[in-house]
């Protein structure tokens, strides 16, 4: 309702302030990995517009007039789409450009799983497509094909770009495969604290035996949580990977109930934006689950 | 004489009500029974008894298989490019095979750890002949996982030519047997009846229109058509709503407003960066 309030004003002052860059695309993105994703799409053919502050936390994000006025400023959005930037639309309605902005949505293409863990069995969509490898290979292509649609122009250079970017986030795998090279994989078991990493952990082989949140950004029931403990020991979780920028004194109490070794992992959802930023933290993540591994091989 | 109109029941008039009843009931409930047991609260399409759904049907290291095959779908066209554009004049084009897969790390082909965790299967390319009933389907098969119960795979694609973009060309097909060999046939129902079934994902776009309705992907993906209007990308000074934001009177006091507002959009963008990236695309 507060934004609905401030939406008259701050459209006024977007429409007569929007950036007069001529015949320069305007891309906005919604999370920070979509930020390197096109960056490096675009390279310097394409301006690249965070909706959002870099220190705003995604989860249960509240929109700000400054969004409305950045939203403004853009002529396509990237977005996620499928539960991770449901803020974004609710900035789209508050701004009246439901309809009007053009929407890319990164998943379009990516085959989804359910979230892993969930101890009713239901299949909940994960929509953390982004801490990946081959989920966010799928969304490049798909982000660098619909501003191919947009920029005909320009269409083959970011092909090209999406094809090289690929390979270099490809190149983290083999890095990470150097990593564990002779280490003992059969006793690593791992526990999250949220569904973030799934996708991850799928794509290298890894299972994930329990994860703490019963829904994303839902911390558990004293009851849940109980149970959640109690499944970690029956499964011989060892390893707990808990999130790199949102602490949590939850994880510390599982580490104490359970002496599972604790690990943090980057959601890659905080800090500035930059064109480096996704595969900068996906090697930084996957050197800790490659610690992880050759840690629990030790014990 | 009159005629009279006489209704005659015949005797087991009340069973055959019944009779229609209880088949209708039957026919309903059936039905209903189908639905249920084929569907599932994330699927937007049917999913039939040949296919089955990689969200909800395939569990594990099968699954992950599968998520790889799906992006690699969109990778062969431009491997098949790179490794056919210095071909000689009246040389044959050819599949990318394993060793190019290889070379391009791509998984699930490329023998790294995740390939040993996820049951290390073996890939074998088929490469179609230049003429006959094998004309236009190439296959890869990955069959004897150690994993247990893990089943195989096949990757077929269509008939396609040089610089295809055309991923419905390529079909992911399972089998819950873990030794499988390459079909003699890549046609659909020849697949179908050796028991292959299509893998179908659940895609993003599916959740979008979950989420939004059911017309959201398309209505997106209808507002770039006429974008840019005359191939060139718009003007930034032109709103999102068409109108223009230029203050074509030339009054001076009104494009110094302009500029201080678009200076303090672009000081909003800058504060949202984080003050990095302070150039286009950076």
């Amino acid at each position: 309702m507060l934004l609905r309030t401030v939406a008259v004003g701050v459209l006024a002052f977007a429409t007569l302030g929007a950036p007069a860059q001529a015949k320069t695309l305007r891309v906005g993105i919604t999370l920070h990995p979509y930020y390197s994703f096109v960056a490096n799409i675009v390279g310097d053919r394409a301006r690249v517009i965070p909706l959002i502050d870099s220190d705003a936390n995604p989860h249960g994000y509240a929109p700000q007039p400054a969004d409305m006025i950045r939203m403004q400023a853009m002529d396509v959005m990237v977005v996620n789409g499928i539960g991770h930037d449901t803020w974004a639309f609710e900035i789209l309605d508050a701004a009246g450009m439901r309809n009007k902005l053009k929407l890319i949505y990164a998943n379009d293409g990516v085959s989804l799983i359910p979230v892993a863990g969930d101890p009713s069995g239901e299949k909940v969509v994960n929509p953390h497509t982004f801490i990946s490898t081959t989920a966010a290979i799928q969304q490049v292509y798909t982000i660098a094909r619909a501003l191919g649609e947009l920029d005909p122009e320009n269409a083959t250079f970011f092909r090209d770009n999406a094809r090289h970017y690929a390979l270099e986030i490809r190149k983290l795998r083999g890095e990470f495969d150097a990593k564990i090279a002779g280490a003992d994989l059969s006793k690593f078991r791992c526990a999250s604290m949220h569904s973030g990493y799934d996708y991850i952990m799928q794509e290298l082989g890894l299972q994930v035996s329990a994860v703490i949140e019963p829904r994303h950004g839902v911390e558990p029931t004293a009851r849940q949580l109980a149970e959640t403990i109690d499944r970690i020991k029956a499964a011989n979780v060892n390893v707990l990977f808990a999130e790199k920028y949102f602490a949590s004194k939850l994880s510390d109490t599982i580490r104490d109930a359970t002496g599972v070794r604790m690990y943090s992992i980057s959601h890659i959802s905080s800090g500035p934006y930059t064109k480096g930023k996704f595969i900068e933290e996906m090697r930084e993540n996957l050197t800790t689950i490659a610690t992880a591994i050759r840690e629990s091989a030790k014990s | 004489m009159s005629a009279m109109a006489q209704e005659v029941r015949p005797a087991g008039s009340r069973l055959e009500w019944l009779g229609m009843i209880a088949a209708t009931i039957a026919v309903v409930g059936a039905l209903g029974f189908y639905v249920v047991a084929h569907s599932d609260e994330h699927s937007t399409e049917p999913i039939y008894d040949w296919q089955v759904s990689a969200f909800a049907g395939l569990t594990g290291p099968d699954q992950a298989i599968y998520n790889s095959l799906h992006t690699v779908k969109d990778e062969i066209p431009f491997i098949y490019d790179d490794i056919n554009q210095f071909n000689e004049p009246g040389q044959k084009f050819h599949w990318p095979n394993l060793t190019d897969f290889q070379d391009w790390l791509l998984p699930p082909f490329y023998k790294d750890t995740s390939w040993e965790q996820q049951g290390s299967l073996t890939w074998t390319l088929f490469e179609p002949l230049p003429e006959g009933e094998m004309q236009g389907t190439t296959m890869y098969l990955g069959t004897d996982g150690k994993l247990p119960g893990q089943g195989s795979f096949l990757l077929t694609i269509g008939h396609v030519h040089a610089g295809f973009t055309n991923t419905n060309a390529m079909v992911i097909w399972w089998i819950s047997k873990n030794h499988m060999e390459m079909p003699q046939s890549g046609f659909r129902d020849g697949l179908i009846l050796k028991g292959w079934r299509e893998v179908v994902p659940y895609s993003g776009a599916a959740e979008v229109k979950r989420l939004f309705g059911a017309d959201a992907a398309e209505r997106a993906k209808a507002q770039f058509k006429g974008f840019p209007p005359d191939g060139t990308v718009p003007d930034a000074s032109t709103s999102s709503d068409g109108g223009s934001t230029d203050n074509a009177s030339g009054d001076s006091a009104s494009a110094d407003a302009a500029a201080t507002k678009a200076a303090e959009v672009e000081q909003l963008i800058q504060n949202a960066l984080g003050g990095q990236d302070t150039e286009k695309g950076k």
